[in-house]
């Protein structure tokens, strides 16, 4: 009797752990681009990889396989020079929907009266910014995706 | 000193001047909703338009929003119905309500203060005339 209801609590053991690496092995994935705004501050439907020195750059992503209920999300812009610039971090919900979409957006604005001299240089105030941009998505403190863009003027 | 050297001046100082300064970046995060709202609202068709006034609760640290809507179309009908906000979710700067049975989807920009997007009546009445009952509606912080 004692060795049956050994064995009952081993095979509960066992079914128990395979439901935990079952759960386990739902994938975390997510996409990432860069666009622009719609009409109502919505990210556009068309992608893009450069931008204007003075656009109001969005990145968007669309996350999936992860457990309904709150999580943290992080965008973190760093510059040309390698410098983590600006960080939009929120904390978010995922439903019953398959894929959750979330976005944030960079501006850059010119310095202090470099506007004088814009009409010799487009891109006077604003040469720290001109290059490749990172943009690098943090979930629940883990990086979950890495993505560039160009900013030009 | 002729017009040119004067310019030339103008833009050697000019130049010190903003080698001196430098740009600066913004990147906002998504802030609590709550609060009134109002604006305009107006169907896909452009046969109904009016004015919309929300007035939001989101509780501190929570995504789920309640409230309701008072939709006017200077006294005639409306395919809005005014009513409280059955259901409501932010997530980031994407906000999805229902005043049922009309679901808007609306982005939060200009620092919080603007709300704009779609809305759909999921059972149109009489009171949407030919329109299916969509359009676009934009509201701001009060």
């Amino acid at each position: 009797m004692a060795l049956l209801f050994i064995g009952l609590l081993l095979l509960t053991e066992i079914g128990l752990a395979k439901a935990d690496s079952g759960q386990k092995e739902i994938k975390s994935s997510s996409s990432l681009h860069f666009t622009l705004a719609d009409k109502h501050g919505f990210p556009s439907d068309q992608d893009r990889e450069s931008f204007d020195c003075l656009d109001k750059i969005y990145a968007v992503t669309e996350i999936q396989g992860f457990k309904q209920g709150k999580h943290s999300i992080e965008f973190r812009w760093v510059d040309p020079e390698g410098s983590t610039r600006e960080r939009t971090e929120y904390d978010f919900h995922v439903s019953d929907k398959p894929v959750t979409k979330l976005w944030a957006w960079l501006e850059l604005s010119r310095a202090r009266g470099a506007g004088i001299i814009q009409w010799l240089n487009p891109a006077a105030g604003l040469e720290e910014f001109i290059g490749e941009w990172e943009l690098e998505l943090f979930v629940n403190g883990k990086r979950l995706n890495k993505g560039a863009f160009e900013v030009s003027c | 000193m002729n017009k040119l050297a004067t310019a030339l001046l103008f833009s050697v100082i000019a130049t010190v001047l903003i080698g001196c300064s430098s740009g600066s970046s913004s990147a906002p995060e998504p802030q609590n909703v709550a609060g009134t709202y109002q604006g305009t609202f107006e169907n896909t068709d452009g046969t109904q338009r009016g004015v919309a006034t929300f007035t939001l609760v989101q509780s501190q640290n929570s995504f789920v929003v309640t409230g309701n809507a008072i939709f006017d179309r200077n006294g005639g009908n409306t395919c809005l119905i005014s009513g409280q906000v059955t259901e409501g979710l932010v997530n980031g700067f994407d906000v999805a309500l229902t005043v049922a049975p009309i679901n808007f989807q609306l982005a939060v920009s200009n620092n919080g203060q603007t709300l704009s997007g779609t809305y759909t009546n999921g059972a149109p009445s009489d009171d949407c005339g030919a329109s299916t009952g969509s359009g676009n509606i934009t509201i701001n912080r009060q």
